[in-house]
């Protein structure tokens, strides 16, 4: 699947192609920049956080660090996985804040495939037809009669924060 | 990116040169007399300008300049010390400060103008009121008085209207820490701003002493004598040499009588000394950069050469005690390490009968007069004092990994005591305690380098007192006690708001007139005294006052009113004086300048409690009031209590548990409206995180209570089950968790797995706002447990 959508790209287009972790969530097929995950892990065990927003999921340790993980699904406004997986697969995913980065954990149904596709390929996102995933939503990518969604990741954890914000 | 390493380099000296200057100038007003002070406040001035030069920041170095010409006048004793001098050097220092952030973000501030006029004015003045100082014997006829005056005759250099120019020039790296004596290179009279633009180094205070007749320099005589590590050091002095051929023609001697014979020759060692006669058109300025880095430890004398063949001193880089100095004190014994001055020509001779390596030449002029008697422990004082104590700068980054390894490790060694449990682990219990202690030694040393001692914080005050004090008409004395006590340097950087707040509250609204304190029986001069030491495992600041005290009547007038207490509740309730930390509670009606900005105690409060510290105040009326900050000596790790509650594990910091007790038996009993259990006939209110957790299920049949203090009143935290004490190296949850004030971090349990820190006192709060909705009428019982 790697070769079908790179080979197809001429050298100096695949210069400025750019690498995606694709992933399900809720049904649909998203993309993420690969330079904006730091790794991908399925998580034994989470410590919950009392008081905490809906979406935080709880805590995790990253090798000694104590990362926050959060469940896409509430900003997306999906309905909450009925049957979570016990191992659930996280996004390790840096945010730029500031001069430093930190490091977030982005819960996700199943993560697939890493891909390259060029910026050509990109199309704008529809203003509208996404429900509540069209703010987070920065293209659309054409792949395998389907479309992927290209997560503006920065929007996302905006909306996180301001659902940290406001408490439960 | 050299460069860049180089001004990084540069702003981080600066801030240092920056507070030592502040230092210098607050002493300055306070010590008037004290010369060696005045000469450390100098070389901050001068050491400043000299680095932004050698880092190209041209418009710092020219307004440092302007600082350290008053600097230079004040040591010359042509300007006399008052309080509007040093206001204005404070004000040029904070804006230079602000020069210095401005560069290092990349937004450079430029230099005032109004702050360079005023700084010249003060040198225009020195003119003025010092023409009795000036007109004690300098030998060249040149009346120095009519050479001060601003409107001199064209005969002498205009030097002092060229002053001002002079900071608006490139500044000069390595100046001598200008002493009266001396004269610099003369200058031709010429109309101000060319002689600013052309002549650089318009240093010109100097020159006006000097005699008209062969006054022409032609060169340079320098006299380089390396220290005995200068090789050692990696220094080659042969480089120096030369850089000083690249800049004109030079005869270079040495003195081979200086080395020893083969069988006592320290080939590490550099017994040479040179002289070096160099025609140039390059100015002093230039000179001295060649021997910026060789300074440190090698003896640099520079004089000029005049056309008819006599000497005149230039310029002594650091490690050479002040020719002036010398001059200014002819009795004065030589320093430990120098050499005796001695005319040029035998300069180079000198020290070689004992075997001593002549580390000081100075070149004093021949005419130089003695100019002002200095005792010889002044002078002494005086000589090139290094700072105190050597400090390190460590990357703060990698610091604090290194204390969280440190912490990890006591984790690790936490979980392996706990396999000493298994009868057959006795073998590997040697190697258990050592790593137990040694764990515990790394970590105790790592600690240590994030102490620094509250002198860097306290030091700052002197200065916002006398700030103050100007502003609000008041007298005041600043005193410091225990200013070594050592806290994490992170509390110390973030104790300094809220210390100002208390300052300027003090002052603002404690500390009476000077009439009002004299009517009292007071004596004029309010005090602020600011103590640090030791209390148990905590560090405990006061900031103390001798103004008026608070005015209980008063607060619990406001607290009726605004219904945070019951009407009725008498004045001297010990609980009356935590109101004032009750947001937005303020006894002052009317918005003065100085405080009252918006900015409550319970800021203050806050910005403590997230120290995981404390506050308190005492206050006796008409006597004083004291805040007492109790801070924990670190905040990267902490003693912990490990708790179950609501299915999950919990970190309670060990400070914030008084005791804990079993709740079987004393089923909690409403009183008051809200759940209190009895300790030991106490009635203790109980707060409990299974309901602020709002967790259901099975209430085991023993609960646990945490008994922490709160506002200074016993609470009671239930909670499922105490499971063991343990060290957590604290990190910081997330930004967007850190709306949840309940947690004050997360740790890494020897599991590996995530363990939430629990704020005890901000439960506590939490826990009664949440009850205040469930009860309609809030009755005192429980409004006072909101005080904080």
């Amino acid at each position: 699947m790697v070769d079908g959508a790179t080979a197809i790209l001429p050298d100096f287009e695949r210069e400025k192609a750019e690498s995606y972790v694709i992933f399900r969530l809720g049904g649909e097929g998203y993309a993420l920049e690969v330079m904006r995950v730091q790794e991908v892990m399925d998580v034994e065990s989470m410590t919950e956080v009392p008081g905490g927003s809906k979406s935080l999921l709880g805590v995790i340790n990253l090798r000694g660090h104590v990362v926050p993980v959060y469940d896409l699904r509430i900003p997306f406004g999906l309905a909450s996985n009925p049957n979570p997986p016990k191992m659930p697969s996280v996004l390790i995913v840096e945010i730029e804040a500031g001069n430093d980065a930190r490091v977030t954990g982005l819960v996700v149904d199943r993560v697939s495939d890493v891909l390259e596709f060029s910026p050509d390929q990109m199309q704008p996102a529809p203003q509208l037809g996404l429900g509540k995933a069209t703010p987070f939503v920065r293209g659309l990518i054409r792949h395998q009669d389907a479309f992927l969604l290209v997560l503006d990741v920065d929007r996302v954890f905006s909306a996180l924060a301001k659902l940290n914000g406001e408490g439960v | 990116m050299a460069e860049d390493q180089f001004r990084e380099m540069f702003y981080e000296e600066a801030r240092e040169l920056l507070i030592g200057l502040e230092e210098g100038l607050m002493d300055l007003e306070r010590r008037r007399e004290d010369r060696a002070h005045l000469d450390r406040t100098f070389r901050a001035a001068h050491s400043l300008k000299g680095a932004a030069a050698m880092v190209g920041l041209e418009n710092i170095a020219r307004f440092t300049h302007g600082i350290e010409a008053v600097l230079d006048r004040i040591r010359s004793g042509e300007l006399a010390v008052d309080s509007d001098m040093i206001t204005t050097l404070l004000e040029a220092r904070d804006h230079l400060a602000a020069m210095v952030e401005g560069e290092s973000m990349g937004s450079p501030v430029p230099a005032s103008g109004d702050l360079s006029d005023r700084l010249a004015s003060l040198l225009r003045g020195s003119a003025a009121h010092t023409a009795p100082v000036a007109a004690k014997p300098t030998p060249p006829p040149a009346p120095a008085a009519v050479a001060k005056a601003p409107m001199a005759t064209p005969a002498p250099p205009p030097a002092l209207e060229a002053e001002p120019e002079a900071a608006a020039s490139p500044a000069n790296p390595a100046a001598p820490p200008a002493s009266p004596a001396p004269a610099r290179k003369p200058r031709t009279p010429r109309p101000r701003k060319a002689a600013a633009e052309k002549k650089p180094r318009a240093k010109g205070a100097k020159a006006r002493a000097m005699d008209a007749a062969g006054d022409k320099a032609v060169g340079y005589r320098i006299l380089l004598s390396p220290g005995p590590d200068t090789l050692r050091r990696g220094v080659n002095p042969l480089g120096v040499l030369d850089e000083l051929r690249d800049l004109g023609r030079t005869t270079i001697s040495t003195d081979p009588e200086l080395v020893p014979f083969l069988d006592e020759i320290d080939p590490e060692r550099c017994h040479l000394t040179w002289t070096i006669d160099l025609d140039t058109d390059a100015p002093p300025e230039r000179l001295e950069d060649v021997f910026l880095f060789v300074k440190e430890d090698c003896a640099v004398a520079i004089s000029e050469r005049l056309a008819d063949g006599r000497l005149r001193a230039l310029a002594s880089a650091e490690g050479l005690p002040d020719p002036g100095a010398l001059a200014e004190s002819p009795p004065a014994p030589p320093r430990a390490d120098a050499a005796p001055p001695a005319p040029p020509p035998a300069a180079a001779k000198a020290g070689s009968g004992n075997g001593a390596v002549p580390r000081v030449m100075p070149v004093p002029m021949p005419e130089t007069p003695p100019v002002r008697p200095a005792s010889p422990a002044a002078s002494a004082a005086a000589a090139p004092g290094a700072r105190p104590h050597a400090r390190i700068r460590v990357d703060a980054i990698q610091l604090d990994d290194l204390v969280g390894l440190a912490g990890e490790l006591v984790v690790l060694s936490d979980n392996l005591q706990a396999m000493r449990e298994d009868p057959h682990a006795a073998g590997w219990l040697h190697a258990l305690e050592a790593l137990d202690r040694v764990s515990r030694e790394i970590r105790d040393t790592t600690l240590e380098l994030r102490m620094v001692p509250v002198d860097e914080l306290f030091s700052r005050f002197h200065r916002v007192v006398r700030d103050l004090a100007d502003r609000s008409g008041k007298e005041i004395d600043l005193k410091i006690v225990g200013q070594e006590t050592r806290l994490d340097r992170t509390i110390v950087e973030r104790l300094g708001d809220p210390m100002v707040h208390l300052i300027r509250n003090a002052v603002d609204h404690a500390l009476e007139p000077p009439e009002e304190r004299l009517e009292k029986g007071k004596s004029r001069v309010g005090k602020i005294t600011l103590t640090a030491g030791h209390e148990g495992d905590r560090v405990a600041i006061r900031v103390e006052d001798d103004g008026r005290g608070l005015d209980r009547e008063r607060i619990v007038r406001k607290g009726i009113a605004r219904g945070l207490v019951a009407p009725g509740t008498p004045a001297d309730d010990p609980r009356v004086i935590n109101l004032i930390f009750e947001p937005g509670f303020s006894t002052r009606d009317d918005v003065s300048e100085l405080s009252g900005r918006g900015v409550g105690l319970d800021v203050v409060n806050d910005s403590i409690r997230a120290l995981r510290g404390s506050l308190t105040v005492e206050s006796t009326p008409g006597k004083g009031t004291a805040f007492v900050f109790r801070l924990p000596l670190t905040l990267a790790l902490i003693d912990g209590l490990l708790i179950e509650a609501a299915g999950g594990k919990f970190v309670v910091p060990l400070t914030q548990v008084e005791e804990c007790v079993s709740l079987s038996g004393m089923g909690p009993a409403l009183a008051k409206e809200r759940p209190c259990v009895s300790v030991r006939g106490e009635l203790v209110p109980m707060v409990s995180l299974r309901n602020l957790f709002r967790t259901n299920g099975q209430l085991p049949r023993r609960q646990e209570l945490l008994l922490t203090r709160h506002a200074g009143q016993r609470v009671g935290v239930a909670v499922d089950r105490l499971v063991g004490r343990v060290q957590a190296v604290i990190q910081s949850l997330g930004e967007g968790m850190q709306v949840l004030n309940r947690y004050s971090g997360a740790t890494i349990l020897g599991d590996g797995s995530v363990s939430l820190i629990l704020d005890l006192s901000a439960v506590v709060s939490e826990s009664l706002v949440a009850d205040q909705g469930a009860y309609s009428t809030p009755s005192i019982g429980v409004r006072a447990e909101v005080f904080r």
